[in-house]
């Protein structure tokens, strides 16, 4: 199990420099500038944090925290590169994904906060913990309310973005599912879902390897159709509305 | 930290990536564009004859008067399916509007997140009752369905006129002290 976990450890940190240089080389460091700041800090913390092993002194947990608290804060960069990346091209749709990323922040802060004030944390396990699952419960909401919009609007996404949004996705996925309580607890299971994560994170890298190869066009819309939104709003209410009424209606003899 | 929580948000997300990548495929958009160029908000129901037609008594009569059980079942299945294709039809062509307006708006600048959930919530509504209708005609078929219905309608008319006449009882000089009850100062 140690082996395989430190395998695919090694491979993870070969695929981040990989990943990096090939960006440098194809110029995709510029337009994606805070994914590759993301890449370049874990990969480059995770090579810092070989200089305070062993692991089970205090010194290299303090370093290991240090830099999860600062790749965590990093990896919403990536948020802005894929809402960046896919509503350019609406400014309507940009101020509404705004507007909705505001009110999903505020909401997970007040209860954070409510949550905070009601219970409060008495140990440093315990704080880790809960600033672990609080922050990863804000990334897949930010994630699935952004992905919700792009899949709702049909927008045209790259494929450097998608694949951005997939793999980090992906790993939010994974990383959610050893939170749970199930996984925590014992130590047997924390070496399962540390693996777990572990693997996750190597896919994770793989698909933005692939995606990231090569700069993918931007998928400007086909056509800009621009419309009279309070009419076109009106016309589709009313509309279903009809086909509502015809629905039920139609059963009468 | 809640478990089901957790798991219902990592469903979610894994979901909507594959709806994302489902959907971001070339093809989808070319679709799309058609959808949009061919045809306008005009609502093309299907035809309510046709429903008539499925759910007609004396189709069932005459079946009836066959005397033979394996025909009544083999007509009623059949109808059954007419009836899920016809309402299945009026779920595309509601799907098929509001594509078209999703794909119209979003270029709009004035996008308003409150007149896009009022819309969805009427496309809310419409699956709603479009999930009724189909596990109503799964369940029972589309004759029953529609008995039923003729008997709920039937129901609330009477249940209509009774409520008229009640207020039509009451309303005139029975409630004196009404107004200042709900704070009407004079």
């Amino acid at each position: 199990m140690k082996v395989a976990s430190l395998f695919m450890w090694w491979a993870g940190l070969a695929l981040l420099a990989g990943i990096l240089y090939r960006m440098f080389s194809v110029k995709l460091t510029a337009r994606f500038p805070l994914f590759s700041l993301y890449l370049a800090v874990v990969c480059s913390s995770s090579v810092v944090l070989l200089f305070f092993l062993p692991a089970n002194t205090h010194r290299y947990l303090v370093a290991f925290w240090v830099q999860e608290f600062v790749t965590a804060a990093l990896s919403f960069g990536m948020f802005w590169e894929v809402y960046n990346e896919a509503f350019a091209p609406y400014p309507g749709l940009r101020k509404m994904a705004r507007t909705v990323l505001f009110m999903l922040f505020l909401a997970v802060a007040l209860r954070a906060g409510l949550s905070l004030w009601w219970n409060p944390l008495r140990t440093m396990a315990a704080v880790i913990t809960e600033f672990e699952y609080g922050l990863r419960t804000l990334q897949a909401l930010l994630l699935l309310a952004l992905l919700g919009l792009v899949v709702h609007y049909a927008l045209p996404l790259g494929r450097n973005a998608r694949s951005l949004a997939i793999g980090y996705g992906l790993y939010l996925g994974a990383r959610m599912v050893t939170l749970n309580p199930f996984f925590q607890g014992g130590i047997y299971s924390q070496v399962w879902a540390g693996l777990l994560a572990q693997i996750a994170w190597d896919v994770a890298t793989v698909i933005w390897c692939v995606g990231m190869w090569s700069p993918s066009a931007t998928r400007l819309p086909v056509k800009s159709l621009q419309c009279d939104y309070e009419r076109t709003s009106r016309q589709t209410i009313r509309a279903l509305g009809q086909i509502r009424s015809h629905l039920v209606h139609s059963w009468r003899s | 930290m809640n478990p089901v929580f957790l798991a219902v948000l990592s469903i979610a997300l894994v979901w909507m990536l594959l709806l994302m990548l489902r959907r971001g495929s070339e093809e989808d958009l070319l679709r799309d564009v058609e959808i949009g160029e061919g045809s306008e908000y005009m609502v093309r129901l299907p035809r309510r004859a046709l429903l008539d037609q499925c759910l007609s008594a004396e189709d069932l009569d005459y079946v009836q008067l066959r005397n033979s059980p394996v025909l009544l079942r083999l007509f009623l299945h059949e109808r059954r399916r007419l009836a899920i294709a016809w309402l299945r039809q009026t779920r595309r062509e509601a799907h098929r509007l509001f594509r078209l307006h999703v794909r119209s708006v979003r270029f709009a600048h004035d996008l308003r997140p409150a007149a896009e959930l009022k819309l969805l919530c009427a496309m809310g509504l419409f699956a709603l009752v479009y999930a009724a209708m189909l596990a109503a005609v799964w369940w029972y078929g589309p004759l029953r369905t529609r008995r039923s219905l003729q008997s709920i309608q039937t129901l609330a008319g009477i249940l209509a006129r009774l409520v008229d006449r009640i207020v039509a009882a009451i309303v005139p000089g029975a409630l004196p002290g009404m107004p200042a009850a709900a704070g009407v100062s004079r």
